[in-house]
């Protein structure tokens, strides 16, 4: 193994303050919480914000570019060889660390309004600032066991705080169920980390991609890949893994906001576009990453279709996007996932801040069926939704326009026009359903006083199978959170997100320039230049754009028409009640995943614990477990039986201990 | 094996020989037990206890003082012999084993070890 | 005419400074106690002169590192490995004089201190000596200092303990001195390094085995070790932790001397299997038994039996870095055993007292800090990571593995096995809640142990992620 340089070496102290800050604000506030009190949200808002300050006061440490090298390497300390633990501060992780630091600061700040009055207000903000330097770590270390400690400890993060209203059943098993599945992507991830040490000899990111040509077979490259991509899948919430996601939206909303739509989920795309040289050198896992995040791309559009619950219908959308990015990065279109990584960070916070914003006002209702008419009791919230939708839906001049076209067109490049068609397919589908929960949510009359079953809401056993819980917890909601808030947003909730929603429009400019944008300038000293199979697409680009903006124009018309015009909003409860009832059982159950896994794992499992439990545990195990404590327990008690405590006896072993060693020697000595 | 075989025989014999004594009387002698024969024998006086009787544990300490000091001015012989050819590092070295040695009696006289309490 | 004697020269004396000025401290303290009034300041008085004699005694052993020379004619191995053995040795005397600030009582401490600092001299010299003549002498000063160190108690036990081991040890003495003379038949010469060079003969093989007898007493391998258990647990805890280290320093340092440097390559692995064998042995009767023990002395009694084991299976197969490996462990087992030996030290009111595992119960609840620690020692003498234990362990398997000893590292994997469900007995036992008004809860007045676990935990710790450094900068044996 060579070494291989990663980033150029020195010392950056500020690079420590941006990693360290927020995990000095988690302990503060977890120590001092009760001291604090209302304190504590202001307290984790500043720290995280001075760390984005840092990290923007950084910036040409991390663009800084030398002899090849990019970005600033600090080592701290190295162990055996080959296993050295440092920082790196290159191009991609201050992209992320921005993100992470930047969204971070306003989500914090918008949670000091809506966890208000909550009884763990600090704690809430200990877990959010611990999540922001488990989330630093994945993408500031530079080798891989960082990445994976970094990468378990999100998870914890987010299992703390899908949990955090523990109170709540339903909140505890999606909290468990999203870290069962994390964990199972921590195990990929370890598997990977085991084959990179076995076969380069080292963690370093550097090492791993300088030597990785050599180490590695295809075969191998392509496990190692594999390995890793089960992490990001769980992560990352990708078909087959992504079940936990949606129920996830148990957790408060700012959680919902960060961790589930700007930063966490994102991981999976960090991930493989820190590993773009290993991406890059095998084809078959270019292939197989860029399909699954086109499926789970058109997978969670056609589920954000059957959704009534409006963080469930931003939960599918965000599982959606995610698709995009990963196809992206799957295919080798790196910058372009990275772009709409950026530019999805500010419009789907902004869309759940504003999703937030509602249910805080709506105490605690969720159901856009209970809703409708919110435009003008709500001005502020439906505008910033609008620009959130635009975005998302890629309309021309929103930033969200630019980022999916550049995956759309990265696909085509690549040589992958059945991603494509997918790609272009769904971005018509998540036109409809945004434009769907825009006008059901914000259009025609209020229906929160009609009656639930008018709506077709059946209770308990409609919906979700959080709603039942929830509503037999609304009560005790209402009461913790008071009753006097159900009004306008105070400004420290809308002032967060009106400072989105200039970026929700604008980042998306950086790409405007093709090859010469600001955007791939700043990346292309980052990612491997393309293939050589990269041809030059079929179809120009800008053919492209109007090809994708007539699929979304398309279905922004159908949503218009089902939910938009005039006679549809008159007679939305009849609507709705009819829809509910019409829905495909294949999306009110979202595909059978759930039953599926149920089904193929569950009850299984289920049965082969009874099984074990009955049968192999008390009979096999513990019946072999108790014959060797047994016959531990009756050796223990031969050897005390000779340990009479007589010496004569004490003498005697010695003695015979004597005779053997004589006897062994006499015949060796005899031997020679 | 030549230099070590008149050993090896010796050793042979003297194992057979108390063999023998020991287990040839236990086979040839008659038994005929009776309350006279099985007393301890012990001129004129009738046994009053077991043989190992308790004494004060005074005679050990004094015992093993005596022995100590008389074994350790017992080494005094072979460096007087030598004194010459040690010279003055056999001096020295002597000087060192005298402190050492009254350290030791002093120890004892101060703790009351030289006492008849 | 007899022939000229050969001038000592000061490079020999400089060989022997450190234990000479442990010596001298040892008097020194009796000197002073002749002259101090009846009081508890008598005590401290003999443990601080022989704390400064261990330090200044210490600081000139970590001189020697590196520089290696035969002295008194080779009688001596100055500097080598017996570097890192003497410094453990007297990290083991210091931290046993503090448990209970001496042994014994007020007017008893200055003569037993004496005695300690007399009994750690003959370990140095074993763990130095290069000639059958000065690992005897060092034998005899450690052991002879022990007889009445275990006795120091009013308990009945205590002298019966002591007794116990004056009688074993001795028969075990005699076996080693018949080898010594079988071996000196055999070569003509006391010099280990003779042995090597003499041709093989049933003397040398049969020598050898005898005085490998004696040195297997000394480490307590199983069918040797009958009587570790009743003088551990007769013997004050003080004179326990120190046996449990010193003697084990001794002796490795002997061992690893006759079986690297004195042993002809040729018979070596065949006189030195019956040694692994018994390793073997230890290591799964020392754990079995401690399963069944109620004592904590005599459970550390066990488990030390177990762990020596471990110790000497690193030297299977004689590789370079098993002698290497095994002082590592033997570093390791010091922290780790003397770290648990202060745990229990604090637990107790009388340092001469005895704990049952009993007063282990929810120690978690009562005293948080101590349980901690108890729990870190206990899973490094386990062998989890990350303790030094975890990697003195895997040092010792590699090399085993290495070697080519298969056999013996299933063995020591299945001893280790063992031994996790005997030391987790007791981590168990803290973290449960109890009824406080059942448990025998005492604490102690002083408070030096608690700088002997802060020492050993740390040491433990950094001897558990640094595993490469600390290891390397051990002397390989020559």
């Amino acid at each position: 193994m060579t070494h291989t340089p990663l980033g150029i070496e020195g010392s950056y102290p500020l690079l420590y303050l941006i990693w360290l800050l927020p995990l000095a604000g988690a302990v503060i506030l977890w120590t001092f919480g009760p001291q604090l009190r209302s304190l504590g949200g202001p307290v984790g808002a500043a720290l995280v914000g001075t760390a984005f300050v840092a990290a923007l006061v950084s910036w040409n440490d991390a663009t800084q570019i030398s002899d090849k090298l990019g970005g600033a390497h600090a080592p701290m300390v190295s162990w055996l060889p080959g296993f050295a633990f440092g920082l790196l501060f290159d191009r991609l992780a201050l992209v992320w660390t921005l993100i992470i630091t930047g969204v971070g600061f306003l989500i914090h700040v918008y949670s000091i309004g809506y966890m208000s009055g909550d009884r763990a207000f600090a704690r809430f903000f200990a877990f959010l600032n611990f999540f922001v330097f488990a989330m630093l770590t994945l993408v500031l270390s530079d080798n891989f066991v960082g990445l994976l400690i970094g990468w378990g400890l999100v998870g914890l993060a987010s299992y703390f705080l899908i949990g955090f209203w523990f109170e709540r059943p339903s909140a505890v098993a999606a909290a468990r169920k999203a870290f069962v599945i994390n964990v199972l992507g921590d195990v990929g991830i370890l598997f990977a980390v085991i084959v990179i040490v076995t076969k380069v000899g080292s963690i370093g990111y550097g090492d791993v991609f300088g030597n990785a040509a050599q180490a590695f077979t295809s075969g191998e490259l392509f496990v190692v890949c594999l390995a890793l991509f089960v992490g990001c899948a769980a992560k990352s919430a990708q078909v087959p893994l992504h079940t936990w996601l949606p129920d996830a939206m148990e957790g408060p909303t700012p959680v919902s906001a960060l961790i589930h739509a700007a930063t966490m989920v994102t991981a999976g795309v960090y991930l493989i576009a820190r590993c773009a040289p290993l991406w890059t050198a095998s084809a078959e896992a270019r292939e197989l990453v860029g399909v699954i995040g086109a499926l789970t791309a058109i997978a969670g559009a056609v589920l954000g279709i059957a959704q009534w619950d409006i963080k469930r219908i931003l939960a599918y959308s965000t599982m959606s996007q995610i698709g995009y990015m990963i196809m992206a990065v799957g295919v080798g279109a790196f910058s372009a996932g990275v772009l709409h990584f950026l530019t999805h960070a500010f419009f789907k916070a902004e869309l759940f801040l504003g999703a937030g914003i509602i249910i805080h006002n709506l105490a605690d209702e969720q159901d856009v069926r209970r809703m409708g008419g919110l435009r003008k009791q709500m001005p502020f919230a439906f505008i910033a939704m609008l620009v959130g939708v635009l975005a998302i839906c890629g309309i021309p001049g929103f930033s969200g326009y630019f980022s999916k076209d550049a995956i759309l067109y990265g696909t085509l490049q690549h040589g992958h026009p059945i991603l494509y068609a997918v790609g272009v397919i769904t971005a018509g589908i998540t036109a409809y359903y945004m434009f769907r929960l825009l006008f059901v949510t914000f259009f025609g009359q209020f229906r929160g006083n009609v009656d639930a079953s008018d709506l077709g809401i059946r209770h308990p056993d409609s919906g979700t199978p959080g709603q039942a819980a929830r509503l037999a917890h609304e009560a005790e909601e209402r009461e913790h959170h008071g009753s006097g808030h159900a009004h306008a947003p105070a400004w420290i909730m809308s002032a967060p997100v009106a400072v989105l929603i200039p970026f929700s429009i604008g980042i998306g400019w950086l790409a405007i320039g093709g090859e010469n944008s600001p955007w791939q300038t700043f990346f292309a000293p980052v990612f491997p230049a393309a293939p050589a199979t990269a041809d030059v697409a079929p179809i120009p680009e800008l053919l492209s754009g109007v090809i994708v903006l007539v699929v979304v124009a398309a279905g922004i018309a159908l949503a218009y028409l089902r939910y938009g015009t005039k006679a549809a909003l008159g007679a939305s409860v009849a609507r709705l009640r009819a829809e509910t009832m019409k829905m495909p059982p294949v999306l009110v159950n979202r595909y059978y995943f759930d039953a599926a896994i149920d089904a193929l794992f569950v009850k299984p499992a289920a049965a082969a614990g009874r099984f074990f439990g009955s049968f192999v545990d008390p009979v096999v195990i513990d019946g072999g477990v108790r014959e060797v404590a047994h016959s531990a327990t009756w050796l223990g008690h031969l050897f005390r039986s000779f340990q009479t405590g007589l010496v004569r006896g004490y003498a005697l072993y010695l003695v015979f201990g004597v005779a053997c060693f004589v006897v062994y020697y006499a015949v060796i000595g005899a031997g020679k | 094996m030549t230099p070590y075989g008149p050993v090896a025989i010796y050793l042979a014999v003297a194992l057979a020989a108390a063999l023998l004594f020991t287990v040839l009387p236990g086979l040839m002698a008659q038994r005929k037990p009776n309350a006279v024969k099985s007393e301890a024998y012990e001129c004129g006086v009738e046994p009053t206890s077991d043989v190992s009787g308790r004494f004060p544990v005074r005679f050990y300490l004094i015992a093993m003082l005596f022995v100590v000091f008389d074994v350790e001015a017992a080494s005094f012989y072979p460096w007087a012999v030598q004194m010459h050819q040690l010279r003055v590092f056999g001096l020295l070295e002597m000087i060192v084993f005298v402190i050492v040695l009254g350290i030791g009696y002093a120890y004892v006289w101060k703790r009351g070890g030289f006492q008849w309490r | 005419m007899s022939p000229p004697i050969p001038y000592v020269n000061s490079a020999d004396l400089h060989a022997l400074l450190p234990t000479t000025v442990i010596a001298a401290a040892g008097l020194l303290a009796l000197v002073v106690d002749l002259f101090m009034s009846a009081g508890r300041a008598r005590r401290w008085i003999a443990v601080a002169i022989a704390a400064a004699g261990l330090v200044i005694a210490g600081v000139l052993t970590a001189q020697q590192y590196g520089h290696s020379y035969p002295a008194f004619g080779g009688a001596y191995m100055q500097g080598g490995f017996a570097v890192v053995l003497g410094e453990i040795a007297i990290f083991a005397t210091l931290v046993s004089l503090g448990l209970g600030i001496g042994i014994g009582r007020d007017d008893q401490v200055a003569g037993t201190t004496a005695i300690v600092l007399w009994s750690t001299c003959g370990a140095l010299l074993m763990a130095g000596a290069g000639n059958l003549m000065m690992i005897f002498l060092g034998l005899e000063l450690l052991s002879l200092g022990l007889y009445c160190l275990c006795a120091m108690s009013v308990r009945s036990a205590a002298r019966e303990s002591g007794l116990k081991y004056l009688l074993l040890s001795s028969m075990a003495s005699g076996f080693l001195l018949y080898g010594m003379a079988l071996l000196f038949g055999g070569t003509g010469s006391v010099a280990l390094a003779a042995i090597s060079a003499a041709p093989p003969s049933p003397l040398i093989a049969l020598g050898a085995g005898l005085f490998l007898v004696g040195i297997a007493f000394k480490l307590s391998l199983v069918p040797f070790h009958s009587w570790t258990p009743d003088v551990y647990e007769g013997a004050p805890l003080s004179v326990t932790a120190y046996m449990s280290v010193v003697t084990k320093a001794g002796a490795l340092g002997v061992l690893g001397r006759f079986a690297y440097a004195a042993l002809p390559p040729a018979t070596a692995n065949a006189i030195l299997l019956p040694v692994w064998t018994v390793a073997a042995i230890s290591m799964i009767v020392g754990n079995l038994a401690a399963l069944q023990q109620i004592d904590m002395k005599r459970l550390l009694a066990y488990s030390g039996i177990g762990q020596v084991g471990y110790i000497v299976a690193a030297f299977a197969g004689q590789t370079p870095l098993g002698l290497r490996y095994a002082i590592f462990y033997l570093a390791a087992y010091t922290f780790m055993n003397l770290g648990a030996f202060a745990v229990v030290a604090l637990m107790l009111k009388d340092a001469d007292g005895s704990l049952g595992v009993g007063a282990f119960a929810g120690l978690a609840y009562r005293r948080p800090w101590l349980a901690a620690a108890m729990t870190f020692f206990l899973l490094s003498l386990a062998g989890l990571p990350p303790t030094a234990g975890f990697t003195g362990k895997i040092l010792i398997l590699a090399s085993s593995v290495g070697a080519g000893y298969w056999w013996l590292s299933v063995l020591l994997i299945a001893g280790t096995a063992i031994s996790v469900y005997v030391y987790f007995k007791i981590v168990r036992a803290m973290f449960v809640r109890v009824d406080e008004a059942h448990v025998r809860a005492e604490r102690s007045t002083n408070p030096l142990p608690w700088i002997s676990i802060a020492v050993c935990a740390a040491a433990v710790f950094v001897l558990g992620i640094y595993p490469l450094a600390p290891s390397d900068i051990i002397p390989l044996a020559k």
